[in-house]
């Protein structure tokens, strides 16, 4: 037998203004944390670069 | 882009609490104007959009500064209704560990914690997931999906319920 879900309270309409600024700046820092994973990922298997292991 | 709804998608996740997994947030900023409209279609609907916090934190993971968190966290915050707790659920992830056997290797914990939700509200919810392959149809059931176009392809979501 399943559980009941819990009783929330329910929010207004959607707000569409409030998620589309968040959007715009969840956007910039995902670029961002993806630029550094790429770098992370270049620097570990560089076979050209100053990564040389000896 | 555009999201594309089959015509029973509506009915069929009216008055459902629909479980949002991290792609549907990933997708939400990637494709902001399509996703409004989705989002604003949904609550219109009487779906009740929810997630857990697995999929919460893997969504926070990463971010640089305090204010980037919190732009995160409030990002998720306005799409959904209300985060479930994920307590007592330890029972249900390992049922579901026997039912996927070696398939269980795979998977996340965050997908764990998704099924053990499905599990424990039974018909009251399903999932909107991109990660076709991690929730198979011989443990859950697909009751519809919807596609999102965009310029180099097709994603498609499943809609998952467990019963």
């Amino acid at each position: 037998m399943s559980n009941k879900l819990p009783i929330i309270k329910r929010k207004k309409k959607f707000d569409v203004k409030k998620f589309m600024a968040l959007a715009k700046k969840v956007k910039k820092s995902f670029k961002e944390e993806n630029e550094y994973l790429k770098n992370k990922k270049d620097g570990n298997n560089s076979s050209s670069g100053f990564l040389i292991d000896y | 882009m555009e999201i594309i709804l089959p015509p029973d998608f509506l009915s069929i996740t009216k008055n459902k609490h629909l479980l949002l997994d991290t792609s549907v947030f990933i997708d939400g900023f990637a494709h902001s104007s399509a996703f409004a409209k989705f989002f604003y279609q949904l609550r219109d609907n009487n779906t009740v959009l929810v997630t857990i916090p697995s999929v919460l934190n893997e969504f926070l993971e990463g971010s640089t500064t305090e204010v980037k968190f919190k732009e995160k966290k409030e990002f998720v915050e306005s799409i959904v209704e209300t985060i479930l707790p994920d307590i007592n659920l330890q029972d249900n992830i390992e049922a579901l560990i026997k039912r996927y056997g070696i398939e269980s290797k795979d998977l996340s914990m965050t997908d764990l914690y998704l099924g053990a939700t499905l599990m424990k509200y039974g018909e009251n919810i399903c999932l909107l997931t991109r990660d076709l392959s991690d929730f198979p149809t011989n443990i859950f059931k697909r009751i519809t999906f919807l596609n999102v176009t965009h310029t180099k392809g097709i994603f498609t979501y499943g809609v998952y319920c467990f019963t």
